[in-house]
């Protein structure tokens, strides 16, 4: 599959939609007029290649090549002879993304399709959708128009770290929906011990198009290094939209786009909660995490972004965030149930213009501290996020130690 | 042949024993759970065992009230 070909100057919103093709609240005829059916069993190596050949990467947060994924669980299936297991996540436990709940609502046959198709190339025994209870009305409505019984849908809970894989894992065995030690693959061990295939439904949905449209298709959105298109949630002095963008697309055209003036902004979160601050609009908002390789890169998550607007304290906003998260720690791991609230009570005081003169220098150290000690990413994510808050902000930084601040007088 | 001590942070409670026995390698954080001494001071979660301290691994992790510790040994690197 060629892909040098394709020039980079897809930028922005899709100029047609693809995953919301079929129109809101899309129904099983509508669906099938806009996409037609899924490709037949007879094809199913050639899906697995152009799902090979898209570079399509998770759009849950984790932007793990999604191929990769799949070939991991076939060769574990192949190994232990065990039958597979397949989990749709729709939970979305971060709660600036509306994204995951705006797919279910308008397109769940082509997230049903994803299922469909990995199902059967796989040889999945069971299958789960999680999604919260909110959504599954919609859901059964779908599976009964296209005669669906073989999907389970799993009711989360709405709290942060819900989505996170292990937690989904642990609610759906019947324990709480909190994270769990895991040192072994889902693709080795998952529900039940059985090697299991988690992903996102919107990764499904792409999955669904590419097996209809070819990854020669996919990649005519997006960039050589972010094929594609994703979903993204854009909050903005407290109203959100959600939009189908490019890959790999720059962050100050889309607000163009949008009409959210640049002049007017100060900085942007990029990848929400678990995310990080830039002042530089001049980015692109890619699956990449690789900031050595894609200096100008941002990795943009399961694609949320925040705008902060000139008048708004970027420090305040950002110490509400940590509290926000040091909330949400599980509780379960010593170093993120002690340190992520000693790390929230410290930014407040930054945030609260306190002069005390070792407030930084306490904060990086818990930011290391806690990072890398917990059962899941929560502690290194929310300590990434009170860091670049320090960084990026650093002029306020200096105006708060001094008991000022360059946004509120 | 490198050894790493795996700690499962969901049941660790901080009572210190591996603190105790791995004096070289672990150090303890702020609140008392096991953190990971580095040449450049810093602390973290993946403890990489020197050869002599395989014996005093396999003590803490033995020893473990929680059952917290796991002894992991890789082949390569």
């Amino acid at each position: 599959m060629s892909t040098t070909s394709i020039p980079k100057v897809h930028l922005g919103v899709l100029e047609e939609p693809r995953l919301l093709a079929a129109g809101p609240d899309a129904s099983w005829s509508q669906h099938l007029d806009t996409f037609g059916p899924v490709p037949s069993p007879a094809e199913d190596s050639q899906i697995v290649e152009q799902w090979e050949a898209s570079g399509l990467s998770g759009r849950g947060g984790g932007s793990f090549p999604t191929a990769r994924k799949i070939a991991a669980v076939q060769r574990s299936v192949n190994r232990t002879g065990k039958a597979p297991v397949l989990i749709a996540n729709g939970s979305e436990g971060e709660p600036l993304s509306y994204k995951d709940q705006m797919l279910l609502t308008h397109a769940p046959h082509l997230v049903l399709d994803g299922m469909e198709l990995t199902d059967r190339i796989l040889g999945a025994s069971e299958r789960y959708l999680v999604t919260k209870a909110g959504a599954h009305p919609r859901l059964l409505q779908a599976m009964s128009e296209r005669g669906e019984t073989s999907v389970t849908l799993h009711a989360t809970d709405s709290h942060f770290l819900a989505g996170q894989a292990t937690a989904v894992i642990s609610s759906l065995e019947g324990g709480p929906s909190l994270p769990r030690h895991q040192p072994w693959h889902l693709s080795d061990l998952g529900l039940g011990g059985a090697p299991t295939l988690l992903v996102n439904v919107e990764t499904l949905a792409h999955l669904a198009l590419i097996a209809r449209y070819s990854a020669h298709w996919f990649r005519s959105a997006g960039t050589e290094e972010d094929p594609g298109s994703r979903m993204v949630s854009i909050h903005d002095a407290g109203h959100y939209q959600v939009h189908e963008v490019h890959g790999g697309t720059n962050l100050s055209v889309l607000l163009e786009q949008l009409q959210i003036p640049t002049k007017d902004i100060h900085a942007v979160l990029v990848g929400g909660f678990h995310g990080q601050f830039t002042t530089d609009l001049d980015i692109s908002l890619s699956a990449t995490t690789d900031a050595a390789q894609y200096p100008s890169t941002l990795s943009v998550g399961a694609g949320v972004l925040e705008i902060l607007r000139f008048g708004t304290c970027p420090l305040e906003r950002a110490s509400e965030i940590v509290d926000y998260l040091a909330q949400s720690s599980a509780k379960q791991c010593g170093p993120c149930m002690f340190g992520l609230p000693t790390l929230a009570r410290d930014l407040q005081a930054v945030a609260r213009r306190s002069t005390d003169p070792q407030l930084t220098e306490r904060i990086e150290r818990l930011t290391q501290l806690v990072s890398g000690r917990g059962a899941c990413h929560h502690p290194d994510a929310t300590a990434r996020l009170a860091s670049s808050a320090l960084h990026v902000f650093d002029d306020e930084l200096q105006a708060h130690l001094s008991g000022q601040c360059l946004h509120k007088f | 042949m490198s050894a790493e001590l795996e700690i499962d942070w969901t049941r660790c409670q901080g009572r210190g024993l591996c603190i105790e026995l791995l004096a070289a390698d672990l150090t303890s954080d702020p609140w008392g759970y096991p953190s990971a001494r580095r040449a450049d001071g810093h602390q973290s979660g993946t403890v990489i065992l020197a050869e002599d301290q395989r014996e005093a691994a396999n003590e803490a992790v033995k020893m473990c009230p929680l059952s917290a510790l796991k002894l992991r040994t890789s082949a390569h690197q």
